[in-house]
């Protein structure tokens, strides 16, 4: 009967470690990188993938062409009106870019990794606009934690059935992505 | 004028404490968002430079000794707006009568002529932005000739705060993103001033020890060792020889006359060209022939109105005949005088906003003056304000241009060069003669203005802010708001601003009310709108003496400024 048990307890553990296992070691490298808004957080978001081993590409303006040879895509939301007016666009050549990125990532079967790093500071109606684009393509989704605190991201993540991580601080998204591309 | 505390000066002093934390107080001092004091007080940028000048107060040093605390300290804790690389101007008014300028400006290196611009080509940042900085010798120059302390005793906080470290408040947040793409390309400086390659989060910790060390030189050798000796080679090698030692030997700083007028029965000190107190002055001599109050508020569409052309008006005339006083003749006298003024105040039309063109001063001078000049729109640069418990007071402007200016960073030594050089225009063969071509030791045009305002004799209001081409209009709001709508000093650095250009576009910061915002397009403005307490409109760090002889300082809320004042005058040491 303890034996019975413990295999049952021991099967359950694998259970629930194989269920998570494959959220956060299951994506390849290289993976594009680009912007959903051009805010700074696309380029923090290349330094912290660097610095987690994570080959990339990056390209704040990225088209479906960009995809090729891309195994995943990033994608990092943070809408700056400065961001946008530096790139030469508005909002809605902005939203049309991602989506049509998006909507190619899907059809290539190359998974997306929703992020935003920048917190509190980069919410806003812009931005939460397009996190919800990026968000109904992410399989994965990185999010400092002061940037849903009124758990935007986490009812997103639930509607779309993504995954989701908290991190504390930026810093933090390099070992997400060190767990997430398996390094 | 009525004065009051402000409101959320205790959560700002919360603030402020938080902010403090990191460094230990040496001597004992108030610091806020706004202080009140009788034994002299500071309003800069930064809350932690406002207590370094307070602190010398305190010690028992003056107003000059106080100032040049802050604008080291500012190097430290505001790197992006200030540095020993940079430049700036500085207004000086004593008690005992005398008022004088010290010109700190940055100057072309020796190598340069009217070629050069277009031979380097176009560069935002980097080598061939940079200039020979002035800021260690005009400070340098204050002190030796007004000041009572020596380098190393008011360089002592600036120490401190390199060697301890400050947190990042949302302002340099905020600054840092906003140039994090071309920060992160210069790795030293991205070593020095983001958090491991990344923007940093508010309440980061930045410590300094290669600027520390660089102060510390300085403290001991005085100014040499950051012009002739390792300091300078430092900068040679940093800028590849494009700002070398000889360039760095040649550089002076210049004590030069006030421009002085007066306004409404105040007395009127301000900087004089290349920069901009004489613009100032000639903007307040025609708003005199306007009865501003009658209109009863600031944000009326009247006032709005005339004094968007009066400045319209003098931008044409500084335009045309300010320039660099080192190798060209400003028609000085002619501009301010009250009769040209008049001249100029009947050029306004009540009904419809109009472009102006510069006008003829030289009825009034037999001057010579010139032509025409762009200049950017940054909000970079910063403004302090010291007054001490005697009555001296300094106004100081100073800045590295764009806002973390050249992106280069001396090493080992902690600071970054200005990026002044790229507004010297390409040669043009078809206008040979522009006032502003690129030349050795030359300074570029800007529009700073220190302003110092006095009343019977005693200081009454010390003013200036940065903001590139809005501080002239940033300043003058300011002193009508003081003197003619008697507002607080709170109500006056709050009131929204506005800047005019003479295409007729007139940007105003939010909180116009729609029904001036309406009649300002009905004179013909080509309105725009911005939210509330936007920085593109300037950092009002300032003070104000009340009749009672109470000194109030306030720093801006457009860039989390402060204000500090000394609890008590240490006395002197006993000596037998």
């Amino acid at each position: 009967m303890r034996k019975a048990a413990s295999v049952v307890l021991l099967v359950a553990l694998l259970a629930g470690a194989l269920s998570a296992a494959p959220a956060f070691a299951a994506v390849e490298a290289p993976a594009l990188i680009t912007s959903a808004g051009q805010s700074p957080g696309a380029l923090m978001v290349r330094v912290l993938a660097d610095q987690a081993g994570v080959a990339n590409t990056y390209d704040t303006l990225a088209t479906a062409d960009a995809l090729a040879g891309a195994k995943s895509l990033i994608v990092v939301i943070g809408a700056s009106q400065k961001g946008l007016g530096a790139a030469g666009i508005d909002v809605n050549q902005e939203y049309t870019r991602v989506e049509s990125l998006l909507a190619q990532a899907k059809a290539q079967g190359i998974p997306v990794i929703a992020m935003h790093v920048e917190g509190a500071p980069r919410r806003g109606a812009t931005s939460d606009d397009l996190s919800r684009l990026v968000m109904r393509y992410a399989q994965y989704v990185i999010v400092r934690a002061d940037g849903n605190e009124d758990g935007f991201f986490t009812q997103l993540a639930q509607q779309y059935g993504a995954t989701l991580r908290l991190i504390d601080k930026t810093a933090d998204a390099a070992a997400a992505l060190r767990d997430l591309y398996g390094n | 004028m009525k004065l009051r505390r402000p409101l959320h000066s205790f959560a700002a002093s919360l603030v402020v404490a938080l902010l403090l934390s990191v460094s230990a107080l040496a001597a004992q001092v108030e610091t806020g968002l706004s202080v009140k004091s009788q034994l002299g007080v500071v309003a800069a940028a930064h809350p932690l430079a406002a207590q370094a000048g307070a602190e010398i107060l305190a010690k028992g040093g003056n107003a000059v000794d106080a100032a040049i605390a802050v604008s080291y300290a500012l190097a430290v804790v505001e790197p992006y707006a200030s540095s020993l690389g940079g430049e700036g101007y500085m207004v000086i008014s004593l008690a005992d009568g005398t008022d004088v300028a010290i010109d700190f400006r940055s100057r072309a290196p020796l190598h340069v002529n009217v070629h050069t611009p277009g031979e380097i080509g176009t560069h935002q940042y980097g080598i061939y932005t940079t200039m020979v900085p002035g800021l260690v010798k005009g400070t340098e120059l204050a002190l030796k000739k007004y000041g009572t302390m020596t380098l190393a005793e008011v360089l002592e906080p600036a120490i401190r705060l390199a060697e301890e470290g400050f947190a990042v408040h949302e302002t340099y947040a905020s600054v840092a993103g906003d140039a994090y793409s071309t920060l992160i390309q210069y790795p030293y400086a991205a070593s020095i001033w983001l958090d491991n390659g990344l923007i940093p989060e508010v309440g980061t910790i930045i410590r300094n020890p290669d600027m520390a060390r660089a102060l510390r030189l300085i403290a001991e050798h005085g100014s040499d060792v950051f012009y002739k000796g390792e300091i300078a080679e430092a900068i040679e090698r940093a800028t590849n020889g494009w700002i070398d030692r000889a360039s760095l030997a040649a550089y002076q700083a210049y004590e030069r006359p006030v421009v002085r007028g007066t306004y409404r029965g105040y007395e009127v000190i301000g900087a004089p060209p290349i920069v901009s107190g004489l613009r100032v002055q000639e903007t307040l001599n025609i708003l005199e022939h306007f009865d501003l109050k009658s209109y009863g508020s600031v944000t009326a569409p009247e006032v709005v109105h005339i004094v968007s052309e009066a400045l319209k008006l003098s931008g044409a005339d500084w335009n045309a005949y300010s320039w660099d006083p080192n190798y060209y003749r400003i028609p000085v006298e002619a501009l301010l005088s009250k009769q040209y003024a008049a001249e100029r105040a009947k050029l306004i039309d009540l009904n419809r906003a109009q472009a102006f063109e510069a006008g003829d001063p030289f009825t009034y001078s037999a001057e010579v003056g010139w032509m025409l000049y762009d200049t950017n729109e940054s909000a970079s640069t910063t403004h302090f304000s010291v007054l001490d418990k005697d009555g001296n007071a300094v106004a100081v402007t100073q800045t590295i241009s764009s806002f973390w200016g050249s992106r280069i960073a001396v090493e080992p030594y902690g600071f970054l060069m200005s990026d002044h050089f790229k507004q010297f225009p390409k040669f043009d063969p078809a206008d040979p003669f522009r006032p502003d071509y690129a030349a050795p030791l030359k300074s570029t045009k800007t529009n700073l203005s220190p302003t110092i305002i006095k009343k019977d004799g005693k200081v009454r209001l010390i003013a200036g802010s940065p903001g590139g081409v809005r501080i002239p209009a940033t300043t003058v709001q300011f002193i009508v708001s003081m003197i003619d709508f008697e507002m607080t000093l709170e109500e006056a650095v709050l009131a929204p601003k506005f800047y005019p250009d003479n295409d007729l576009s007139l940007d105003l910061e939010g909180g116009f009310p729609e029904e001036t915002i309406a009649a300002l397009k009905a004179l013909g403005h080509k309105v725009t709108t911005r939210p509330p307490l936007q920085r593109v409109f300037g950092a009002l760090n300032v003070v104000w003496v009340d009749e009672d002889g109470n000194m109030w300082g306030h720093g801006s809320v457009r860039r989390q400024g402060g204000a500090a004042a000394p609890l008590a005058i240490e006395e002197p040491a006993a000596v037998y």
